[in-house]
Formats: structure tokens, sequence, C-alpha cells
């Protein structure tokens, strides 16, 4: 039971992560200054990257 | 002379009901509401890590200590933003932008409450939930306000890293330190924050267009921005079944489904009607009730 729940957990984070990367691929022009593409980059992925981190450090803590 | 004493009972009954007005504004400047959703994540944190009904005084103790440190992180955050908040509707009537506390007083105030909340919690609780809550305030005020907010479209997102604090300082001021649940506590919150918060920048899209406040609504559009809260509510949706995964009860999974299946339903209607407003209005208003109730289902699996 815990193993398909984190399936499913790993389904919607890694899916959802990925559709979130996707989508807002084209929305890293720096807008200000103190932002650069690069910063924008890490912004969008630092967040997801810990997500998918933290569903593979679960599966080590399963029960 | 009734009339007169009318008018002397009317006036006292009022002075009795409502706190002066510096009272008021300092209570305000803190902004209580806000806080109290913090505190219900701090407090249920606390019986995660006991595993059970926490010390009494130390609940208290570390309520005091979180308030004080959130109401000195909004303070401070009311300077350096009343720019932003004098030309919003929503907050024009704060107590700096109007005039009745000047900002030198209120960063005055702000610091005066971090200093003491560090002091509390680190003597009455612990000094690791001391060292929490002032990073909270670091990332509240130095990442989110003053970088961030006025800087890119994530601005909430990574700021939201500060919202999240609140639960690993209930957590250490129990346990003494951070472990995996408490961490995933922090992500719950975390990646609860973009749907909650995207929600709201889409009722209030004219006011943070008015201030030149980059949300992603006023940059990238409405449409973009629904994407954003159903596809950021999937992530959270998987994110609050790891707990059921790493050991909590079925108490927990039924708690967390029952609660999150009408957030995934709220933003996929959001998503599909072009009239996005109610919803988001909908969607905002549950994120709230979802996040305070999802915590005590947290606390309530961990003291069964």
């Amino acid at each position: 039971m815990r193993v398909a729940v984190l399936i499913i957990a790993a389904v919607l984070v890694v899916g959802a992560g990925l559709a979130i990367i996707r989508t807002m691929w084209g929305m890293r022009a720096p807008l200000a200054r103190g932002a650069s593409s690069s910063t924008e980059t890490l912004w969008l992925i630092l967040p997801l990257a810990m997500s998918i981190a933290l569903v593979a450090w679960t599966a080590t803590v399963m029960p | 002379m009734d009339g007169d004493g009318d008018a002397v009972s009317t006036a006292t009954a009022g002075a009795v009901a409502r706190p002066p007005g510096i009272v008021r504004d300092l209570v305000t400047l803190t902004k209580p509401r806000i806080i109290s959703l913090l505190l219900v994540t701090t407090v249920c944190a606390m019986f995660a890590a006991e595993q059970g009904v926490p010390n009494g005084w130390l609940i208290l103790w570390t309520i005091v200590g979180g308030y004080l440190s959130a109401g000195g992180s909004n303070t401070i955050n009311q300077v350096v933003d009343r720019d932003i908040d004098a030309v919003m509707d929503r907050t024009g009537r704060r107590p700096i932008v109007a005039g009745r506390i000047s900002p030198v007083a209120a960063l005055a105030y702000g610091l005066v409450l971090v200093v003491a909340s560090v002091l509390v919690l680190g003597f009455l609780a612990t000094w690791l939930a001391a060292v929490l809550s002032l990073v909270g305030v670091a990332l509240y005020v130095g990442l989110y306000t003053l970088w961030l907010k006025r800087t890119t479209i994530h601005n909430i997102v990574i700021g939201g890293a500060a919202g999240a604090i609140p639960p690993l300082v209930g957590w250490a001021a129990v346990a003494g330190d951070i472990t995996f649940g408490a961490v995933l506590l922090f992500a719950i919150v975390f990646v609860w924050t973009p749907p909650h918060f995207w929600a709201l920048a889409l009722m209030l899209r004219k006011d943070y267009s008015q201030a030149g406040v980059p949300m992603l609504p006023v940059v990238y559009g409405e449409h973009a921005t629904r994407v954003q809260v159903l596809l950021w509510t999937i992530v959270m949706l998987g994110t609050t079944l790891l707990p059921y995964a790493a050991g909590a009860g079925i108490t927990y999974l039924v708690g967390a489904l029952v609660l999150g299946l009408p957030f995934l339903g709220m933003a996929v209607m959001l998503w599909r009607d072009d009239r996005s407003r109610p919803w988001a209005a909908i969607t905002f208003h549950y994120s709230l009730l979802y996040l305070a109730l999802l915590f005590v289902v947290i606390a309530v699996d961990a003291a069964l």
C-alpha cells in the first residue's frame, strides 16, 4: 500500500513538475535589475528539483 | 444634561470596546490574521515531532515566540513595501502608509519583536527553534521582500520558503533537531504556496499591476497563471501523499485525500473557466482552510 502511494506521489510530482518547467521555460526573461535569465532558470528548476529529491528521499526511509 | 451623560457613556463604552489607536496600529502591523495560520502549522508540527501531545508550556512559549517572529517580519515588510502599499487599494490604509506610524518607529518596533522572539524561543523552547525563526525572518525580509518580490515572477515560489519555516520552528522546539519528518512538513507548506498565492494574485491583478509588482498574472496573463495553479496543485497533492509513504497512519492518508481532492477540483475549474475571478476567490479561500485542516490531520494522526 505504501509503495503504491509513493509511486502515485512520484508520478504526480515528477509529471506536474516537468510540465511546469515546460510551460514556464519561455518565461525566463529577466524583468528587472538584479535579475538574469540564469537566475530565472535557477528559480524555475530549484523548487521542482527539491520536490523530486524529496520523493527519492521518502523511498529511502519507508518503513 | 442627560444628553451629555449619554454622550460620555457612549464615548466611554467606545473606548472600552476598541483599543486605543496606537495599540490597534501596532497589532495591525503584525498582520495577526496571517500569523494565525502560521501558528496552526507550528503547533501541529509540535504534535508530529512529539508523536503525541507536547508540554503545554512549551506550546505556549513557542506560540508567543512564533507570533513575535512573524509579527516582526511582517512589520519590517511593511516598512520596506510602503511605496507599494500606498498604491494598492487593499493596503492603502495600513498604519505606515496612512502616516499614523513613522517608518523609523515601525522598523524599530519590528526589530524589537524579532529580538524578543529569539530570546523567548531560545530560553523557553530550544535555540535551534530560535535560529530557525531568525532564518525565517531573513528569508521573508531579505530574500522575498527586498529581492525577489520586485524582480521575478517566481517571487512567491522561492519566497514561499519563508512561510514554510514555522513548522520547522515547531518541530525544533520539541525535538531539538530537524529530521525527515520536519522536512516533509516544510515541503508541504512550500508547494502549497504557489496555488494559494497565485489564486490571490488573480483576484488582485490590477492592484499588483498598478504597483509594478511582477506577479505572474501581471507579466504573463491570467491563462498562464491558471495553468500554473493547476500544475502546482498536482505537485502539492503528490507531496502530501509522501508522509503516508514514509510511515504516517491511514487517518492521515484519508484526511490528505479528502482535503486535497476538492482543492484539485477547484484548480481544474479555475483552469477551465475563462471568467477566473469567482474560482480564484473560491480556490484562495479554500486553500487557507485546507492548510489549517491538513495540519490538524497531521497532529491528530501523530497523537493517535
